[in-house]
């Protein structure tokens, strides 16, 4: 299967557009039904739920640790260089749920307080975030 | 019985199946491994080409072909009047098989070929398929942060042992029984000596697993006939009859999945028990999607052989080997026999189709009544179907 080395396809789909400029400008971002209040992420325009417009909310960043592993061997992700990592859920106490890197990778346990920072993905080089433990 | 109307189970039966070599093949592409397969299955259904008239083929993984179902079916040399190339990710094996029932029921086939095979393991290696695998989660949500997709599952492990206090030694003990069945087929990808302190000191891939915690990379092909009952009753062995089927999808992105401990393989299991009028209770023999040794203990619970959060303690135990409680990947499953990709799940159905008809040499356990589940991404697509012998009826 020859592919090309590049990861990033996704990054110019329209959905997801909105999310990577407000990453670049160090936002994190949802999406909030203008009708029924429902939370997504990842963005879309169209509630999942009752089908009513979304508009884009910013998260306050902040939330804990669900659940993550730590990565000892990546295969040709991009973070070949970066193990051992941690990639993990992280519950927002805006009332979602992302997938993201969390550091220190020591440190990580389900339960732990976090919040947001933006650094560039290893995979793709654009700013993603980067979720990093409170004081304990 | 084309064009009957009525209910599904029971209206139609596994009549063949059949393998190619398996392990480490040299030289043949998934196609190739899917044809000796197929003519495998034939051979043991007493079919011959002629007979086939519908055809389920996979994607093949290492080399991606349009049209894939019909590429095969030149190559093999059928022309079937209903063609589909199937592509459920993991799953697609049990959804083939409930999709080949409901074909052979509707009247769209009589004789329908299901036929999966891949070289994943010559054609590109462990680490090309963890990163291929790896590239195909979402670019937006998953690929950013280096998801592997050994890591996807062991986020759901993780938050077993957090809940349920389950241990790194138990899900150790589910690779070790699938070793120990695998030796039993004398025909394994892998079936030397294992225990459960070798997979503790073997490698930390995503923790909580562990190299020997991850099932195989291999080729491989296989092949299942999919016939009416009252034909399959024709033909040259018993029929398995397939008595339930059901389906589920809950989520894509695993940060969307409703929960980490329970998935749509529970709801898939429901529907098919429901359309079979049993319960897990009921079920002599398990085929179940063993990716990784930690998904094994949240299906046994999904499924209803272990009640959540005791799937640790009943593996530990030997719940599911030969003599245990519910027999589950008697062959060795995709930990220990062969792993190919799309064609995975095909093994755990061709294995629970022998246990029903007795040919389990050396692991034969005493059956009517048989489940298998396949699943695809991390845990996002789910399949699963009953199957059973005449008395099951």
């Amino acid at each position: 299967m020859s592919k090309s080395p590049q990861m990033a396809e996704g990054l110019d789909d329209p959905d997801a557009a909105a999310f990577w400029r407000a990453a670049a400008e160090g936002r994190l971002v949802y999406s909030q039904c203008t009708a029924c209040e429902a939370k997504w992420f990842p963005l879309r325009g169209v509630c999942s739920a009752c089908g009513s417009d979304c508009a884009e909310r910013q998260s306050s960043g902040r939330g804990e640790v669900y659940t993550w592993s730590r990565v000892h061997r990546s295969g040709e992700t991009g973070f070949a260089q970066q193990v051992p990592y941690v990639v993990g859920m992280i519950a927002l106490d805006d009332g979602f749920r992302i997938m993201a890197n969390i550091e220190p990778v020591a440190a990580v346990e389900i339960g732990r307080r976090c919040h947001v920072t933006f650094r560039a993905s290893p995979a793709t080089g654009k700013p993603a975030p980067l979720f990093i433990l409170d004081e304990a | 019985m084309s064009g009957s109307v009525g209910p599904l189970r029971g209206a139609a039966a596994i009549a063949g199946v059949g393998e190619s070599a398996i392990g480490r093949v040299e030289g043949k592409s998934g196609v190739r491994l899917a044809i000796d397969a197929a003519r495998a299955a034939m051979a043991d259904a007493g079919l011959a080409l002629g007979d086939i008239d519908g055809l389920l083929v996979t994607p093949v993984f290492v080399k991606s072909w349009p049209r894939q179902a019909n590429v095969f079916a030149e190559f093999l040399g059928v022309k079937p009047r209903w063609a589909m190339t199937y592509q459920n990710s993991g799953a697609s094996a049990c959804s083939m098989v409930g999709t080949a029932a409901a074909a052979v029921h509707s009247g769209l086939a009589d004789v329908v070929l299901i036929a999966t095979g891949d070289n994943e393991l010559t054609g590109l290696g462990t680490t090309g398929v963890v990163t291929e695998l790896a590239r195909q989660r979402d670019p937006d949500v998953e690929v950013p942060y280096g998801l592997i997709v050994p890591a996807g599952f062991a986020m759901a492990a993780r938050r077993h042992m957090h809940e349920y206090g389950t241990t790194p030694a138990q899900m150790a003990a589910v690779a070790v029984t699938m070793r120990d069945h695998a030796r039993l087929t004398g025909r394994a990808h892998h079936s030397g000596p294992l225990s459960v302190s070798d997979v503790l000191v073997s490698p930390m891939i995503a923790d909580p697993f562990h190299r020997l915690d991850c099932s195989l990379v291999s080729d491989g092909g296989g092949a299942v006939i999919v016939t009416s009952l009252e034909r399959a009753r024709h033909l040259k062995k018993s029929p398995v009859p397939i008595l339930g089927v059901g389906e589920a999808y809950t989520h894509e992105r695993l940060s969307n999945a409703p929960s980490l401990t329970t998935f749509g393989g529970k709801l898939a299991a429901e529907r098919a028990y429901r359309m079979a009028g049993v319960g897990a209770a009921d079920i002599q023999v398990a085929g179940i999607y063993d990716c990784f040794t930690g998904v094994v203990l949240i299906e046994l619970e999904d499924f209803g052989f272990c009640k959540p959060g005791e799937s640790g303690p009943f593996v530990a135990d030997g719940g599911i080997g030969v003599n245990g409680r519910i027999p589950v990947n008697t062959h060795g499953g995709l930990l220990s026999y062969c792993h190919p990709g799309y064609p995975g799940g095909i093994f755990h159905v061709i294995e629970v189709a022998r246990q029903l008809r007795g040919e389990a040499s050396g692991r034969q356990v005493k059956c009517d009544l048989g489940f298998v589940n396949s699943m695809g991404g991390v845990f996002a697509t789910n399949s699963t179907v009953i199957l059973g012998t005449e008395n099951a009826l």
